[in-house]
């Protein structure tokens, strides 16, 4: 899959461009089924969330065509997006009115002058490294399966609050070690 | 919280989790929609989760690939463009070629704005403008004016007759020779503007022919216009 031929499709999208949008589905349904398949857990379910992400494909391509994000990352996170807002709706998950943030202030830079480049998340690999292996791999099935942190508690047997404080935490943890 | 609260310290630090906690998924539905419309408001915000989102893309590679059924795509252009691609090729879009039409010569277009490279595309969230759509009998192009009470303009865009639903025009570069290509396709609702795809602007200069066509709605299903041309004429410089 070409980076640049991604972003090249997407950019003819933009215009309305139908033979653009057959062959950029052509090329990524596979990984975007995947997304949605690997979140949902049930092949209807994927296909139907698979037809709404491209039909927000075709409305988005517009706002993308003036980005500068990788388009492969564009278009997995509306995957993503859209399954874990399918998910969320079957599986309500209770909410804390008072979530407490039991954060250390760190300093964090903003991202203004941030230009996201197409290897940029190279770098997060590391950062992973450096966290509780537990910790880690929580990030990372939160990530890939879309879990909640009421589902990730069931899963990892530990308190909600805890594997909250956990997750928290190695977000402040990845950030700092992103900006070194 | 607030937008106001971003950029002090423990709000930026709880601002940078709660990005994360967006990106990484963990969020209920509510709070996913909070944490949607905060990005709307604040653009520093939106910033954060962009970049986590950035940051975080190389877990992507932990999905695999995997094949839908074979019928995913025709839903999606049935539920985008409202025909079967193999109902397009009958009936009025069963048309004599593209090139008679051109000699046919219609009358010339003024093409309302055509944009070559926008820098960032900023939905407005200006009031909604008066519009008044104009048509005359039997004509396949009809004029969209709108006005905007805010800023004192009005635009004129050009629609396809008929229910929006239904043909949507098409804009085409038509060089001496080959196919005609697509400039893109006039948008419902938009404001007249095109993005010119990037290996076209170049072929925009004074001099060269461009057309309108109609088209089933969402544009051309094949890459090459479908249906008659309703307009075409020659650019020059102003």
């Amino acid at each position: 899959m070409q980076t640049n031929d991604i972003a090249d499709l997407i950019s003819r999208v933009a215009t309305g461009d139908r033979a653009a949008f057959a062959s950029l589905y052509k090329i990524t349904n596979p990984k975007l089924f995947a997304i949605c398949l690997r979140i949902l857990k049930h092949r209807p379910n994927a296909e139907e969330a698979l037809q709404e992400v491209y039909i927000k494909v075709w409305h988005r391509a517009r706002t993308f065509a003036a980005g500068s994000g990788s388009p492969a990352t564009w278009l997995a996170a509306i995957a993503r997006n859209h399954a874990i807002d399918v998910i969320r709706a079957r599986k309500p998950v209770t909410e804390d009115i008072n979530e407490a943030y039991d954060l250390a202030d760190e300093t964090i830079s903003t991202p203004e002058q941030h230009v996201v480049m197409a290897d940029e998340g190279r770098r997060i690999d590391n950062c992973m490294r450096e966290l509780d292996a537990i910790h880690a791999g929580a990030v990372r099935r939160a990530y890939v399966e879309g879990l909640s942190y009421n589902e990730l508690a069931a899963d990892l047997d530990v308190p909600l609050n805890t594997v909250r404080t956990w997750l928290r935490r190695s977000l402040l943890k990845l950030r700092e070690c992103m900006q070194r | 919280m607030t937008p106001g609260e971003y950029g002090h310290e423990s709000g930026r630090t709880q601002d940078e989790v709660l990005a994360g906690e967006y990106v990484l998924g963990v969020l209920s539905a509510e709070a996913r929609r909070r944490v949607e419309q905060r990005m709307v408001a604040d653009r520093g915000f939106a910033l954060l989760v962009e970049r986590w989102q950035s940051d975080l893309a190389s877990l992507n590679e932990d999905y695999q690939e995997d094949t839908p059924g074979a019928g995913v795509y025709a839903h999606i252009e049935r539920r985008l463009f409202g025909v079967e691609p193999s109902v397009v090729a009958t009936g009025i879009w069963n048309t004599a070629s593209f090139w008679r039409w051109v000699a046919l010569g219609a009358s010339t277009v003024a093409v309302a704005a055509i944009v070559f490279a926008s820098s960032v595309y900023q939905p407005s969230r200006t009031p909604a403008p008066i519009v008044a759509q104009l048509s005359a009998p039997e004509n396949p192009l009809n004029l969209l004016v709108s006005f905007d009470a805010a800023t004192g303009r009005a635009k004129i865009v050009p629609v396809a007759s008929g229910a929006r639903e239904e043909k949507s025009l098409q804009l085409w570069f038509v060089p001496e020779s080959g196919n005609p290509r697509s400039l893109g396709v006039f948008q419902p609702g938009a404001d007249g503007e095109l993005l010119i795809p990037a290996d076209l602007r170049q072929t925009m200069t004074a001099g060269v022919r461009i057309a309108v066509s109609l088209e089933p709605f969402g544009g051309s299903p094949t890459g090459l216009p479908t249906g008659p041309i309703v307009a075409s004429g020659t650019t020059r410089q102003l």
